[in-house]
C-alpha cells in the first residue's frame, strides 16, 4: 500500500489527497478528471456533429438520391409487338397477354432470399438455380425487375399471391406474348421471338435493350426487328420495402410496333407444307413479276411459339432429334442438276455461238478431256433443237452448248441469273450458293479450270450449288420476259419495276426459253404439271446426283401459266431418290392448282 | 382521497410537488431526463410503428409496451429520486452481485435466448431481461462504492471485487457483446480515473481491456466483419454493409429541416432495426441536421451538468456515480449516433431513452434517478423533505458501508 502511495504521489503531487486520512467529504475528489471528461465529451459531440453535418448537406442530395433508389423503381412497360400480316390481312403472328413472374433484386433481404427462391421455385416449378442466378447477377442497385418465368398458369399467379409476404419482392405482372395462330406454318419465313441473353445484349446494348428484353430471332421477326418492336414505355412507382406499389409517380406510354403485311399467302403456304408432305426440303412460290414471295416452306420445321414461353430440355431434343429444324432449305445451297439447263441455253443463245434454231445431234455419251457425260437415257434422243432438248432434259445437248461457249461465258451467265450471290430477301443467313470459276478452283483444289468442269456446270453438276430461292428468281426470267427479280417479303405499293432488272435478253432468246420449257410440261419430264386445275404450265425437272450412294434430290421449277405467267413455283426434295419430275413435278403442281383454285 | 392520493403523487415525477424544493441542477436533470424520454417516446412512435404494424397488425405495439416500460422506469425513477443515495448502495451490491449471476447464467448453453448470433436475453416468461442493460446502475453504484473506499479497502477485498467488474465485463464480452462490455469497461475505468486511483495502474489497465478487445474482436468473426463492413460498408452492400448503408442513407436523407415527423422513408423496412439500435437515423431523417443538433445539444447539456454535479458533490460516491451516470447515459448515446452515422463500427447498443427495450429503457430511468438524487444531495440544505431521516440515519451508522467479505 505504501509502495503505491508513493507511486500515485510522485506522479500526481494533486492526488496527494488520496489515501487514509481523508474525510468521507474530500475522498477521490478528482475535479481534474471529471473536467477532462467534459472537454471529451464536448469534442466527441462536436466530431459527431460535424459527421452529421457533412451527411445530411455536404452528401445530402447524393444520399437522398440514394435513398430514392430505394423506393422509387422502374417497371419498364414492354410496347405490343407489331403484328404479321399475310397478304390478305390475315395474321401470321400476333401477341398475346400472359402473366410473367418477376423479381426486383432491390428488394431482396439477405435473410430472405432462400425462403423466397425455395417457393418460388416450387410454385413455377424451376430448379432454383434458374431463380438465383439471373437476380443475384443483376446489379444490386438497378431498380429495374428481372422476369424469372412467362406464360404462367392460373394456379401458379394465385399461388404467388397466395404465399405472398414469404415471396419478398416477387411480383406477377402482365406480359404480352408473341404467339402464332397457325403454329409451324411459314416458321422459317416468320422467325421467332426469345429473350436476349448476355452475348447478344452486347451487340445490342446501343440500340437501348436490356438483358431478358424480347428480340426477333429468326426470320421477319429478326429482320425487321427495329420495326416491330415499337418503343418501350415504362412506369415509375414508389414501393415500400416490400415491393408492393404505393403509388405510381410517373408514366411513359409504349408505343406499339409497326404492323408488317407480308407478301405471304397463308392458303398457298399452307398448300406448299402440305404438299411437302413431311419430306426434307424446300417449296417456294414466287410471282415472278415482281419479287414478291407468296409462300416459302421447309421441312423438317418447328412451332414458334415455344420459344415465347420456357422450352423444356425434352421438347428441345426432340426438335434437334429431326435434323436441323431450323434450317431453311429454301435458302440453302444444292446442286441445281438439269434445272440450271436454262441458264446453259441462254448462254449459248445470247453468246450467239450457238443461235436459237441450232440443231445439235445427241448421243448416248459425250466423252470430255476424257471423261464420258452419258445421257440419261444411255442412248441419245437423236438429232435435236433448243426445245425438244429441254423437253428431254438431254444433257449431251447441253453439254455441247457448255463446252462451245466455254467456262468464262457460261460463269457469268450464271452470275446474271443471281447464282452464286445472295437473292437479297430479308431473311438473314441466306447462303449464296456456289458458282465456282477457275480462281476458287486453283484455291480450293490447286488445279486449274477444265472443260469437264465446264460441262459438267452446264448440266447443274460439279461444284455448282443453288439456293431454291435462286432457282425460282431464275425460272422468272423466262417468265417475266427477261427481268432478274430481288424477291422479297414485305408487300408494299411500289411498282414492280423497283424489284426488278432487266437482263437485256433478246426477245428470240425468251421465246426458245419458254417454248421449250413449255414443252417439259406438254410431252417431256414434267408431265406432271399437266393436269386439270392448272392453266397450262412450262417448268423443268432436275435430278441431282450427289456423290456416294447416297438418293439423288430431286427439283422441279415452273410457273403458270405458260402465256402469262403469275406464279413461279420450285419444290426442291432432299435424297428423294426419284427423278425431279416424278418426285417433285406433282409437288409444284400442288402448289399451282391451290394457287389457282382460290384465286 | 387526498391522503390515498399523496404517495402516488409523489411516484408520478410530473406531479410531484416536492421539486420545487431541489437543487438547480436537480430540477433541471429531472426536466432534461423527461424531456429526453418524449422525444424518445415520440421518435419511437414513428420509427416502430409501420414494422410494428407489419408483424404485429397493431401500428402500436412497441410503442404501447415502451409506455408500459416508461411507466416502471419513471416509478424506479421517482423511488430512486427520493431515497438516499447511501441507502441505496447499500442494497446496490447484493443486487449488483445477483445480476452478475444471472449474467453468467445467461451464458449457460439452453438458458439464455439467442438473437442474431448472441445470447443477450434470459426469457422470465414471456417477458425477455436483458441483464447486460439492467446491470449498469447496479454496476455503477458498486463501483462508485468500491473506488470511493479504494484507499480504506484491503487488498482482498480491492481483488474481490476487481474480480467480480472483469467477470461482469468478460461475461458481456462472451455473449457476445462488444459494445456493452467495452462500454461497461470504460464506465469502470473512468469511475475509477475519477477516484483518484494511481495513473500507472490506470493506464495499465486501459492496455490490458485494449488487449482484450483486440483478442475479442479477432477471435469473433462477426466482429472482425463489423469492423471490415465500417470501415468500406460499400464493400459487401447486400449483407455486411446494409445496415450501415440503409443507415447513412436515411441520416443523409434528413437534409437540413428532415422530411417532417412521421415522414421517414427508410423506416419503411430498408433500415433494419429501425426501432432500436438505428432509431436515430429515423430521427435524423425525419428531423435533419437541425433536429439532431437540438439532440446533440440536449446531450451536451445533460453531460455539462451531469459532470457539474460530479463536481460539486460533496461525498466521492456521489460523484463517482454522477460520473458513472454521465458516462453511461451520454457516452453511450455518443457511441449509438457515432455508429449510426458511420463513425464508429456497427455496434448494437440501444440509444438511451430512444430505442424500443424494456432493460434499456428501465436501466436508463434509473441511472437517471441516480443522478437526479446526486444532484440532489449535492446541495442538501435545499434536500428539506428528507433531511431529517438522513441526519437520522447518518447518526445512527456513520460508516454505514461496510465492504462486504470474499466469498468463501
Amino acid at each position: 500500500m505504501t509502495r503505491v502511495e508513493r507511486m500515485t504521489t510522485a506522479v500526481k503531487p494533486v492526488s496527494k489527497v488520496v489515501g487514509r486520512k481523508q474525510t468521507p467529504r474530500t475522498v477521490g475528489q478528482q475535479h481534474q478528471a471529471v473536467v477532462i471528461m467534459l472537454f471529451i465529451s464536448a469534442f466527441l459531440l462536436g466530431g459527431i456533429g460535424t459527421r452529421l453535418g457533412y451527411l445530411q448537406l455536404v452528401e445530402g442530395t447524393q444520399n437522398q438520391a440514394l435513398a430514392e433508389n430505394n423506393r422509387v423503381r422502374l417497371i419498364p412497360r414492354s410496347p405490343v409487338r407489331g403484328t404479321l400480316f399475310d397478304r390478305r390481312g390475315r395474321i401470321l403472328g400476333s401477341s398475346r397477354l400472359s402473366h410473367s413472374a418477376y423479381v426486383w433484386p432491390l428488394a431482396q433481404r439477405y435473410e430472405t432470399w432462400d425462403t423466397t427462391v425455395t417457393y418460388l421455385a416450387k410454385i413455377l416449378n424451376l430448379p432454383p438455380e434458374e431463380i438465383r442466378q439471373p437476380v443475384e447477377a443483376a446489379d444490386y442497385n438497378d431498380p429495374t425487375r428481372v422476369r424469372i418465368a412467362r406464360d404462367l398458369t392460373p394456379a401458379q399467379i394465385t399461388a404467388i399471391k397466395e404465399y405472398g409476404n414469404l415471396l419478398q419482392g416477387v411480383d406477377v405482372d402482365i406480359e404480352h406474348l408473341r404467339h402464332y395462330p397457325h403454329k409451324q406454318l411459314a416458321a422459317h419465313v416468320l422467325g421467332y421471338t426469345g429473350e436476349l441473353n448476355a452475348e447478344e445484349l452486347e451487340e445490342r446494348r446501343e440500340d437501348g435493350y436490356r438483358l431478358g428484353d424480347i428480340v426477333g430471332q429468326m426470320g421477319v421477326e429478326e429482320s425487321y426487328e427495329t420495326l416491330l418492336r415499337g418503343e418501350w414505355g415504362g412506369q415509375q412507382v414508389e414501393v415500400d420495402g416490400a415491393g408492393k406499389v404505393v403509388r405510381i409517380l410517373g408514366q411513359k406510354s409504349s408505343k406499339a410496333g409497326q404492323d408488317l403485311m407480308l407478301t405471304l399467302d397463308i392458303d398457298l403456304q399452307k398448300a406448299a407444307e402440305a404438299a411437302l408432305a413431311n419430306r426434307r426440303g424446300a417449296v417456294v412460290a414466287m410471282n415472278p413479276n415482281n419479287g414478291e414471295v407468296l409462300a416459302i416452306a421447309s421441312y423438317p420445321t418447328f412451332d414458334p411459339n415455344i420459344f415465347s414461353s420456357r422450352i423444356t430440355e425434352e421438347t428441345w431434343q426432340k426438335l434437334q432429334g429431326q435434323g436441323n429444324p431450323f434450317v431453311n432449305r429454301a435458302l440453302r445451297g444444292f446442286p441445281p442438276a438439269s434445272t440450271f439447263k436454262v441458264v446453259t441455253a441462254t448462254a449459248g443463245m445470247e453468246s450467239g455461238k450457238y443461235p436459237p434454231d441450232t440443231v445439235l445431234p445427241t448421243m448416248a455419251y459425250l466423252v470430255v478431256g476424257g471423261t464420258a457425260f452419258g445421257e440419261w437415257n444411255r442412248a441419245g434422243f437423236g438429232p435435236m433443237g433448243y426445245v425438244r432438248a429441254m423437253a428431254w432434259s438431254s444433257n449431251t445437248f447441253h453439254g455441247q452448248i457448255g463446252r462451245g461457249v466455254g467456262g468464262p461465258t457460261l460463269i457469268d451467265w450464271a452470275r446474271r441469273y443471281g447464282f452464286g450471290s445472295p437473292t437479297d430477301i430479308e431473311l438473314k443467313s441466306e447462303s449464296s450458293g456456289l458458282i465456282a470459276d477457275d480462281a476458287w478452283k486453283r484455291e480450293q483444289f490447286d488445279w486449274e479450270w477444265t472443260v469437264g468442269d465446264t460441262v459438267n456446270m452446264s448440266i447443274g453438276q460439279g461444284f455448282t450449288q443453288a439456293t431454291p430461292l435462286q432457282v425460282a428468281v431464275m425460272f422468272s426470267v423466262p417468265a417475266n420476259g427477261g427481268y432478274r427479280v430481288t424477291p422479297h417479303l414485305i408487300k408494299d405499293d411500289r411498282g414492280a419495276d423497283n424489284w426488278r432488272e432487266s437482263m437485256n435478253l433478246k426477245p428470240e432468246t425468251i421465246k426458245i426459253l419458254r417454248d421449250g420449257l413449255h414443252a417439259v410440261v406438254t410431252s417431256g419430264t414434267g408431265n406432271a404439271l399437266n393436269v386439270g386445275g392448272i392453266p397450262s404450265a412450262a417448268g423443268k425437272s432436275g435430278t441431282a446426283e450427289t456423290g456416294g450412294n447416297r438418293p439423288s434430290h430431286a427439283w422441279f421449277g415452273g410457273y403458270a401459266p405458260a402465256d402469262k405467267p403469275e406464279i413461279v413455283v420450285v419444290a426442291f426434295i432432299e435424297h428423294a431418290g426419284g427423278g425431279g419430275g416424278k418426285v417433285a413435278g406433282p409437288v409444284v403442281a400442288k402448289v399451282l392448282s391451290a394457287y389457282f383454285a382460290n384465286k | 382521497m387526498t391522503a390515498l392520493l399523496q404517495p402516488l403523487r409523489q411516484i408520478i415525477p410530473f406531479f410531484n410537488p416536492n421539486v420545487l424544493e431541489w437543487s438547480a441542477e436537480a430540477r433541471l436533470l429531472r426536466w432534461l431526463t423527461l424531456l429526453w424520454l418524449g422525444i424518445g417516446l415520440v421518435v419511437l412512435f414513428s420509427a416502430s410503428y409501420p414494422v410494428a404494424d407489419a408483424e404485429f397488425g397493431d401500428g402500436l405495439y412497441y410503442f404501447k409496451r415502451q409506455i408500459l416500460w416508461a411507466f416502471l422506469g419513471l416509478i424506479g425513477f421517482s423511488v430512486l429520486v427520493r431515497t438516499p443515495l447511501r441507502y441505496v448502495t447499500s442494497l446496490a451490491q447484493w443486487g449488483y452481485l445477483l445480476l452478475v449471476g444471472v449474467l453468467l447464467i445467461v451464458l449457460i448453453p439452453g438458458v439464455g435466448t439467442t438473437v442474431n448470433g448472441a445470447t443477450r436475453w434470459l426469457a422470465i416468461g414471456s417477458l425477455p431481461l436483458q441483464p447486460s442493460e439492467l446491470i449498469k446502475p447496479l454496476l455503477v453504484l458498486q463501483c462508485a462504492t468500491v473506488f470511493s473506499n479504494w484507499s480504506r479497502l484491503r487488498w482482498p477485498t480491492r481483488l474481490f471485487w476487481l474480480g467480480v467488474f472483469t467477470l461482469t465485463v468478460g461475461g458481456i464480452l462472451l455473449q457476445p457483446n462488444l459494445s456493452t462490455a467495452a462500454l461497461c469497461g470504460l464506465a469502470i475505468w473512468l469511475i475509477a480515473l475519477t477516484a483518484g486511483l494511481p495513473w500507472l495502474q490506470m493506464l495499465a489497465t486501459a492496455g490490458g481491456g485494449m488487449v482484450l478487445a483486440l483478442i475479442s474482436i479477432g477471435s469473433q468473426d462477426y466482429q472482425r466483419r463489423r469492423i471490415m463492413s465500417f470501415l468500406d460498408p460499400w464493400a459487401d452492400p447486400m449483407h455486411d454493409g446494409y445496415q450501415l448503408i440503409q443507415s447513412l442513407l436515411a441520416v443523409g436523407s434528413g437534409g437540413l429541416w428532415g422530411t417532417g415527423f412521421g415522414l421517414s422513408q427508410q423506416k419503411l423496412f430498408y433500415l433494419p432495426i429501425q426501432y432500436t439500435d438505428f432509431i436515430f437515423a429515423v430521427f435524423a431523417e425525419e428531423f435533419g441536421l437541425v433536429g439532431s443538433f437540438l439532440l446533440l445539444l440536449l446531450l451536451l447539456t445533460y453531460a455539462t451538468f451531469g459532470l457539474v454535479v460530479a463536481l460539486k458533490s460533496p461525498q466521492a460516491v456521489q460523484q463517482l456515480t454522477a460520473v458513472g451516470v454521465t458516462v453511461f447515459l451520454v457516452g453511450q448515446s455518443l457511441i449509438n449516433i457515432g455508429v449510426a452515422t458511420g463513425a464508429l463500427p456497427t455496434t448494437g447498443l440501444p440509444l438511451p431513452l430512444f430505442s424500443y427495450g424494456g432493460s434499456s429503457l428501465i436501466a436508463s430511468l434509473i441511472l437517471a434517478g441516480l443522478l437526479v438524487r446526486v444532484a440532489r444531495e449535492g446541495n442538501e440544505a435545499e434536500v428539506v423533505s428528507l433531511q431529517a431521516r438522513r441526519q437520522a440515519r447518518n447518526r445512527g451508522s456513520r460508516r454505514s458501508l461496510p465492504p462486504p467479505q470474499p466469498l468463501p
